[in-house]
């Protein structure tokens, strides 16, 4: 039972953070894009600002880690 | 760098220019002040734009393209020869556009139309005063009485038919049955010499292009010399828009600029050779324009300044660190002997094919000599434990040592971090002093060794007495707030999500190798089933991996990059530099 409700807990880490991510990302690289196209000089601060998020997912699978050691 | 200012009388501006030109040393900087006016271009410079106009119609036109060192010509001997080249080619363009646009296939296509719709001659096309005509493809067959049709009376043949004018009905089926053509009525003779004519008129036409065309290509034998033609005149369009950039007064005019400080006795020797009246002074510079000088190692790694900013003149260059971490962090990523030889094989291949990315080639072939050894370290080949039967024993195995790679990870970047804040010390000491850059990064750097004390303590690595560095930490947070404000201690909860960040390389490693294990077992049973299966096999193998290997190249590659340009940068960097353009420079 603990091990299985453990193992749920780690999907929802992994998951929840992907979703969170994928939203922030979603918004933010609309945005960069947007500003792209105006400015082309504009790529790698775009591109810097979108992958901020992804440390999201990187905290949610070091729980994950942590949940199923 | 030195800041340089030469002033001189105003005549001698022409022979100023072309030293400093032929000096290809000096940044100038543009005269933005109000006391003085800027000076105007020299009386040719008109006269030269208008002939680059030329020369770019004359590229355009005859499709040449790339560059040739320049040419010894006078001014008007190059005037005319361009101007000749432009008449030239404009009136052979002209001719072309001409030719092109006739429209003789329509017409020869609406004749065609007219003899398929059964048509001898013009006269039976017009002329008449109670009949109307309505031209083009049946679409249903005609049925009313009273149509005068020359062709078959059925689907999609072409046709003309005539009726009463006054017959509204018939005309009006005529209307809804066919779908109309515009087709030309006026002409004279028979639709069949009509057809003659044009077929030989089209035949001249095609003549005639086929002879500009080959003109055109002969012009482009002059490559050579509109190039170097071409060359010469963007060195005396800048040279002549130079005073553009000078203060200028009514005798005399001012120049200021940059330049590296070993060439200032060359620069001082030249134009006090140009006249004992002009006057330079060279003083030392913070605002000056950047330019990186690496070895030629780190020379590709500039590419991530490039991208990002330069680094301002007065800042650490930050190139060669990257050049250290770049590929560590890559090949952690990737991991695996047999892809860092495919990544590097393909590198190779391409590195003399593609110049223009040549920068991120060179950093792809270090990147993979580094996944090549991290390979050897994890044991992994294709991930398997094998290469060429021999047994590769890991000294660490990455799948089950998830918790060792997340500390190893955290390890690599506490490292590159303090390297981050070293640099970051280095900069504010020169900048702001040795006490700002205490408080300011070293703090950072104690609050880290306290943490990691504490961490270890709590979890019976080794055993202190806690309260050392929780007192040294809280004076630590107490000198962050001090040298940066409120937003310190906000930013305090950041060192920790920067280390946590750096688990990516674990993370993006892991999914790497299972992905190449998950291939592996695919593909596995597969090969016990004859020569089908092999093939299969085989497929799975080639397909699998590839994607694997594309999606790592891709993703360690910008990880990798955030890595430097969020956790690093963000410990030191300011950027915003302007680049070192000297006078003279060609682009």
């Amino acid at each position: 039972m603990v091990e299985s409700m453990a193992a749920i807990g780690a999907g929802l880490a992994i998951g929840l953070t992907a979703l969170a991510a994928g939203y922030a990302e979603k918004e933010i690289g609309a945005a960069a894009v947007g500003a792209m196209a105006e400015k082309e000089e504009l790529f790698t601060k775009g591109l810097i600002l979108t992958v901020i998020p992804e440390t999201l997912v990187i905290f949610g699978l070091v729980v994950a880690l942590q949940i199923l050691a | 760098m030195s800041k340089v200012t030469i002033a001189a009388p105003k005549v001698h501006m022409r022979q100023v220019i072309d030293t400093l030109y032929s000096l290809n040393a000096l940044h100038i900087q543009d005269y933005k002040e109000k006391e003085l006016s800027i000076g105007s271009p020299m009386q040719d410079a008109e006269k030269i734009s208008e002939m680059l106009l030329d020369i770019t119609a004359v590229k355009s036109i005859t499709g040449i393209n790339g560059s040739s060192k320049k040419i010894k010509m006078s001014l008007s001997q190059a005037s005319h020869i361009v101007k000749e080249l432009r008449e030239k080619a404009s009136s052979l363009y002209n001719e072309k556009k001409k030719l092109q646009e006739s429209d003789i296939e329509k017409k020869e296509k609406s004749l065609a139309f007219l003899r398929d719709a059964g048509i001898k001659n013009f006269s039976s096309l017009s002329g008449y005063k109670s009949l109307v005509m309505v031209a083009g493809y049946i679409k249903k067959p005609l049925k009313a009485e009273g149509i005068i049709l020359f062709s078959r009376n059925e689907e999609k043949a072409p046709a003309v038919a005539f009726c009463r004018k006054n017959d509204a009905k018939v005309l009006s089926e005529m209307r809804s049955c066919i779908a109309e053509e515009a087709v030309p009525v006026e002409g004279r003779g028979s639709i069949a010499s009509a057809i003659e004519t044009t077929k030989s008129e089209k035949a001249k036409i095609a003549a005639r292009l086929a002879e500009i065309n080959s003109a055109i290509a002969e012009l482009k034998e002059s490559q050579e010399k509109i190039l170097s033609i071409e060359a010469m005149l963007v060195e005396a369009i800048e040279k002549d828009e130079a005073p553009l950039r000078f203060a200028v007064s009514r005798n005399a005019f001012v120049v200021q600029g940059w330049i590296p400080s070993k060439n200032v006795t060359k620069l001082e020797e030249k134009i006090s050779a140009i006249t004992r009246e002009a006057f330079m002074k060279a003083t030392a510079t913070e605002d000056a324009p950047t330019k990186l000088d690496n070895p030629k190692v780190a020379k590709s790694f500039e590419f991530f300044l490039d991208l990002y900013s330069l680094p301002r003149y007065d800042e650490l260059d930050p190139t060669w660190l990257i050049l250290l971490s770049f590929p560590v962090f890559y090949g952690f990523m990737i991991g695996d002997m047999g892809y860092g030889a495919v990544i590097l094989a393909l590198a190779v291949l391409l590195r003399n094919k593609m110049r223009n990315i040549r920068a991120l080639i060179d950093v792809s072939i270090l990147s993979a000599l580094s996944t090549i050894v991290f390979g050897f370290i994890f044991g992994e080949f294709f991930g398997t434990e094998e290469l060429f039967g021999y047994h590769l024993t890991p000294f660490v195995h990455r799948i089950e040592d998830v918790n060792g790679m997340i500390v190893a990870s955290a390890v690599l970047g506490l490292i590159h971090m303090n390297a981050g804040f070293i640099l970051g010390f280095i900069n504010e000491r020169r900048h702001h002093g040795i006490a700002k850059a205490v408080m300011a990064k070293l703090s950072w750097i104690i609050l880290e060794a306290c943490g990691i004390a504490l961490l270890l303590n709590t979890l019976g690595y080794i055993t202190i007495n806690s309260t050392v560095p929780v007192v040294l930490g809280v004076v630590a947070i107490g000198m962050i707030a001090k040298a940066e404000g409120i937003g310190g201690i906000f930013e305090l909860p950041s060192l920790l999500a920067n280390v946590l960040s750096y688990s990516r390389l674990a993370a993006i490693g892991l999914a790497s190798a299972s992905l190449a294990l998950v291939v592996n077992h695919m593909a596995a049973p597969l090969f016990a089933g004859g020569i089908v299966g092999t093939i299969f096999g085989v497929m799975i193998l080639i397909i699998g991996h590839s994607i694997n290997i594309a999606m790592g190249i891709m993703d360690a590659f910008l990880q990798s990059m955030r890595l430097h340009y969020v956790e690093l940068f963000g410990k030191f960097y300011k950027g915003a530099g302007k680049p070192y353009k000297p006078f003279g420079q060609k682009e």
